[in-house]
């Protein structure tokens, strides 16, 4: 009869274990992650810097889910990375799909370009990195400074690319906030061809991500032989380390910005600079799928075997986690409405 | 240090392992070159999550190696479907199917894959030798210069590829128009889309291909019951005549992989476009009676694609190695893989990573060679193909078609643009329209598009007083004379 007691005792405290570790986002979500494929959708071509974190995190994110599931990635490129992140919100909310685009893209459905998608649904992960942008100038050029660039008597000629890039936001706000005297030679397809356009004398300037200029051996070649300078800090992240000292030592692009509309549109706007690279997740998971892939994100970006591998492929790694970079990004709607329409007329 | 690294990257590339990747690579290549639809593109997109692991040296033996077998092996499609097997391979169409229709798909086709391996070496050899040289050639043609180069194409194959000039513009310029379908690439304004997200992407290439110039063979094939309009040949003719075709155009050949290779390092141009600039170079070259057979089987009009589009593979190379700048589709993917193998490509290719530069040519020249002489084993066997029935073909011919859409762009739409763009083809080829003209406009008019909008916003219209447009510009003129003047006798 003991000993039946006894059994039957253990047979509750099992059970009651086996439903609290049930009950654990852990245990659900090993459930249902295990044997299941995740994809990771890459809203740009296969071949640039967003497609190659998209699948750094294919290999690393799985190992920090429980179940470990298999992780795929699918490039849907088109509208300016719209067509695959509407795929990734339209998706079955299930934690299977997740999208890894550019953060500056929630301010087209401020400008109206992206009607459909309601990013304060969305469920964001965390964000990898920051750029810190710069504005990086043929020598050949006299300006140096934003008195220079403003009074200056022949255009600079900037490279730029499709109209929802950064490489064209950024110049439009050097040129609209700024009142740099600009000419924008947009359609390059990324910043790779406009650094060859910068070494063939075909423009004179890129706004660009401080580690762009480093990764692309063409920049960085013009970089340490002098035949371009970076000749303004624009803000966002911290700048990477071999430039760390002499972006500090450049004018900052805010302190030209005489409009205090301007001025406070460009700081939102490069508030998001320091989040620019989010993962995010369909909109209404489920709240223990949802811990899980935030808790996974978290934990692959600190990974010393993930920093290292993306360091090595020239990323600047400035980490926020799921919240921080909710926060940050979607403070562009907290805007009060005048600098919201202002951030809508510079960008238009 | 030139001799010690070409020599440790003969040593590494004559590992096991290296060795190894240069016959998976070349399995792979020959499987995505010979089936419509699959491209080389496609396959190292496949192969970048396994290279993670790898060293560079085996990494970049399977994907170069795959990239030759795919630029050799396209071929038998186009010969057999009148389908290139992948883009590079849409300027052989235009002479190789109507050498398998007159039962000469053996010469044709050994021809054909002999110059592939003489072309892509001599890419290769040119990667090897000129790297630093063709430096000054890539920094040479920016915006301007790409632009002229790509309407001088356009230009050319209207003109060149069809006996009536006026309908090769018109259908030159119906691919411009079909290529502006999408998103405007400055503005980002949607153009001919009808409000639909599935167009905001553009109108793919592989649906035009297959649409245009596959599915109206299927129809004719059902027409005529098989490829070869003859029941016989001997097989035993192909591979001496053929090798007998190559000695004889020996500097069509030079000349083709010299095009290929320009036209592969210069971005955007790629080794689809220098096909067809090598195609319409040959037909401006010809002569009398000799002009009159191409398009309806002369071998030149095979030999000057095949070289070109396998020498361009080296040609992509090097804008990728020199300044990180990817030559096309396919570097682009290869650059990736760069990166994500801790490789910056950049001028230490030329300096502490000179021994991977070494070993990528060596793999090059060594993929290209067994490339080859697989594709020529398999030659004899695969020319039957030409004499199957009809009710045999049709079937697979169909299942590649649709297939080969749908992977290219899978959405359902895709199947109905292919089937649309097959009643063209059809339409075209009933009344004599040809349709390559069409292919190029369309392949080249974003890249025009595109120069263009870069040229006049940084130089203004003063960029066409630049040497190379002027030249590019003197050339068109040439060319608008002498097809009128010889058509005027």
């Amino acid at each position: 009869m003991k000993t039946h007691r006894t059994i039957r005792g253990i047979t509750l405290v099992a059970a009651a274990a086996a439903l609290i570790f049930a009950g654990s986002p852990q245990a659900g979500a090993a459930d249902f992650y295990a044997g299941k494929t995740i994809t990771i959708v890459c809203p740009y071509s296969t071949g640039g810097t967003y497609d190659r974190m998209s699948r750094l995190a294919a290999k690393f994110l799985p190992r920090h889910i429980p179940g470990n599931p298999a992780a795929i990635v699918h490039n849907r490129p088109g509208a300016g990375g719209v067509i695959g992140l509407r795929s990734v919100y339209k998706a079955e909310p299930d934690g299977l799909s997740l999208i890894h685009f550019t953060s500056p893209m929630v301010v087209r459905s401020l400008t109206g370009g992206i009607k459909d998608i309601d990013f304060k649904k969305l469920t964001w992960l965390g964000s990898v990195g920051g750029a810190h942008y710069i504005f990086a100038l043929r020598s050949n050029r006299p300006e140096r400074t934003i008195k220079d660039f403003q009074t200056t008597k022949t255009p600079i000629r900037v490279g730029a690319s499709g109209p929802s890039s950064l490489l064209t936001q950024a110049p439009k706000f050097l040129q609209r906030a700024g009142k740099f005297n600009i000419r924008l030679v947009p359609g390059y397809k990324g910043y790779n061809p406009m650094a060859l356009a910068m070494k063939q004398d075909e423009v004179d300037a890129v706004s660009t991500a401080g580690s762009a200029v480093m990764v692309n051996s063409a920049t960085r070649e013009m970089h340490k032989d002098g035949t371009i300078k970076l000749v303004l800090s624009m803000g966002g992240a911290p700048p990477p380390d071999p430039l760390k000292a002499e972006v500090a030592a450049l004018p900052k692009f805010v302190d030209g910005i005489a409009d205090p509309k301007d001025r406070d549109a460009w700081v939102a706007f490069s508030g998001l600079l320091s989040a620019s690279r989010p993962f995010g997740a369909t909109p209404g998971l489920p709240a223990d799928r949802a811990a899980i892939l935030k808790k996974a994100m978290a934990d692959m970006m600190a990974d010393p075997e993930f920093r290292k591998t993306a360091t090595d492929q020239g990323f600047v790694l400035n980490t926020l986690n799921a919240q921080e970079a909710e926060k940050l990004i979607l403070s562009v709607f907290n805007l009060p409405a005048d600098i919201q329409d202002r951030l809508k007329t510079l960008l238009k | 240090m030139a001799f010690e690294a070409f020599f440790e990257a003969l040593a590494i590339t004559f590992t096991l392992p290296v060795l190894g990747g240069i016959l998976l690579g070349l399995l792979l290549g020959l499987v995505f070159g010979a089936v419509p639809g699959l491209n080389a593109v496609l396959g190292i997109v496949l192969l970048l999550p396994f290279v993670w692991s790898l060293s560079p040296f085996v990494a970049f033996a399977i994907m170069l190696s795959l990239v030759s077998a795919v630029h050799t092996s396209n071929t038998f499609p186009a010969f057999f479907f009148n389908v290139p097997g992948s883009p590079s391979a849409a300027a052989t169409i235009l002479d190789g199917y109507p050498m398998a229709r007159n039962g000469d798909a053996a010469r044709g086709l050994t021809a054909a894959f002999m110059v592939s391996a003489v072309g892509g070496i001599i890419g290769a050899l040119v990667l090897l030798v000129a790297l630093p040289a063709l430096q000054p050639v890539v920094l040479a043609f920016a915006a301007p210069e790409r632009f002229m180069l790509v309407v001088l194409g356009i230009l050319m194959i209207s003109f060149l590829s069809g006996a009536k000039p006026v309908k090769g513009l018109t259908a030159g310029a119906l691919g411009l128009w079909l290529g502006t379908v999408g998103q405007d690439p400055q503005l980002g304004v949607a153009r001919y889309t009808f409000g639909s997200d599935y167009l905001l992407d553009g109108i793919q290439t592989v649906p035009i291909i297959m649409g245009l110039f596959a599915l109206p063979e299927v129809v004719s094939l059902a027409i005529r019951g098989r490829i070869a309009e003859r029941t016989h040949v001997d097989m035993g003719e192909g591979f001496r005549p053929g090798l007998r075709a190559c000695i004889a155009n020996r500097w069509l050949m030079v000349r083709s992989a010299v095009v290929g290779v320009v036209g592969g390092a210069i971005p955007g141009i790629g080794g689809t476009a220098a096909a067809f600039y090598a195609y319409g170079m040959a037909v401006q070259g010809a002569e009398g009676a000799e002009r009159e057979r191409f398009g309806k089987g002369e071998i030149k009009g095979v030999i000057a694609p095949e070289s070109a589009n396998n020498a361009s593979a080296g040609g992509e190379l090097v804008p990728l190695l020199a300044f990180g700048v990817p030559g096309g589709a396919t570097s682009a993917i290869l650059l990736a893989a760069f990166l994500i193998l801790g490789v910056n490509p950049g001028p230490e290719m030329l300096g502490e990573k000179l021994s991977l530069s070494f070993s990528m040519v060596i793999v090059l020249v060594l993929s290209n060679l067994l490339a080859t002489a697989v594709c020529i084993a398999i030659t004899r066997p695969a020319a039957r193909i030409a004499f199957l029935k009809s009710n045999l073909l049709i079937p697979a011919l169909l299942l590649f078609v649709l297939f080969g859409s749908y992977v290219a762009y899978p959405h359902p739409y895709t199947l109905v643009l292919t089937l649309l763009f097959g009643v063209l083809g059809y339409l075209m080829m009933r009344f004599d329209w040809a349709r390559a003209p069409l292919l190029v406009g369309f392949i080249l008019g974003p890249l025009a598009e595109n120069n263009l909008a870069i040229s006049l916003a940084s130089y203004g219209v003063a960029f066409l007083t630049r040497p190379i447009p002027l030249v590019c510009i003197a050339v068109m003129i040439m060319v608008v004379f002498v097809s009128v003047r010889r058509r005027g006798h």
